[in-house]
């Protein structure tokens, strides 16, 4: 049977530390990843970089983890805080917010279908918290005390974030919607 | 006070569109776990054999401090009092009791740092 995270992070905290903490890193690095390539416009050595020192975060903070949340959504929140400070500290390569922000690039390698591709081109016309709430929403199905706890941004401006999100993409995508 | 809730009324398959156009397949590992277990730093000191060893220092240290405690008391009153008499420390009027006092307890404190771990270790 495949152990909880729960069981994992049990684990890791007492004997076979490396090797617990191994298959934790194992299962959320796609996300983790996923996260951070988003969040540094698709460069994906910057990415793996911050989730590489996300996962070290946590393993030295594993023994305060509380189970309050998902263990996923705790790790998606030690990246956010990471990519914040890369850009704080003015890293050329961490990505400034404003009309840039929106120009999330996919990997070359990816090949997307007419339904992404249309959303792509859509989510490159909101803000960088609107793209960030609506991927931590809709992409890794956290809910909006999750983002919130995630993000460090209050309840209230998750849920506008999301809202508004939506309404312009609603807009944008009008040709989904057979009513309009 | 909760704040009041933006989001619409859920559209279903509007939502599922969005969830389908955000959808992505799982990345590859590509050597990254390995890559991140490369670089965990070492596992940390065994506390608990810290602390029995810090609580053994404080055992011995105390012990030590009341041995000599109990001597000089004894000694002060062999010397001051009829014999067969039992040995009530005269902590007042003994000052050199006071100065192996200390020194027992420096010396504890002394064990206790030693067992303190190096900075970042």
């Amino acid at each position: 049977m495949t152990p909880t995270d729960s069981e994992l992070i049990a684990r890791a905290l007492s004997e076979s530390r490396a090797e617990a903490f191994g298959m934790l890193v194992e299962r959320h690095q796609s996300a983790v990843r996923r996260f951070l390539r988003h969040l540094t416009r698709g460069d994906a050595a910057t990415a793996d970089d911050l989730a590489q020192e996300t996962f070290i975060g946590a393993y030295r903070g594993l023994a305060r983890f509380r189970a309050d949340s998902r263990f996923e959504t705790w790790l998606l929140g030690i990246a956010y805080n990471r990519f914040r400070s890369l850009r704080r500290q003015g890293h050329p390569e961490a990505p400034q917010s404003g009309a840039e922000a929106g120009e999330a690039l996919e990997p070359p390698a990816e090949r997307l279908t007419d339904l992404q591709q249309d959303l792509a081109s859509a989510m490159a016309r909101l803000s960088e918290h609107e793209q960030t709430a609506l991927r931590l929403c809709f992409q890794f199905g956290l809910s909006h005390a999750d983002i919130a706890s995630a993000t460090g941004w209050p309840l209230g401006t998750v849920k506008t974030h999301v809202a508004r999100g939506k309404g312009q993409l609603r807009e944008l995508l009008s040709v989904w919607n057979p009513k309009t | 006070m909760e704040p009041e809730d933006l989001t619409p009324p859920d559209e279903p398959g509007f939502d599922d569109r969005l969830r389908a156009g955000l959808a992505r397949p799982a990345l590859a590992d590509g050597g990254f776990t390995a890559r991140v277990l490369r670089s965990l730093p070492p596992r940390p000191a065994v506390s608990h054999y810290r602390s029995w060893l810090r609580l053994s220092w404080a055992g011995a240290g105390s012990g030590f401090l009341l041995a000599v405690w109990a001597c000089s008391a004894w000694l002060g009153r062999q010397m001051a009092c009829p014999r067969g008499a039992w040995p009530v420390p005269d902590l007042l009027g003994n000052a050199w009791l006071y100065l192996a006092f200390a020194a027992a307890l420096a010396s504890c404190l002394m064990a206790w740092r030693a067992t303190d771990p190096a900075p970042g270790g």
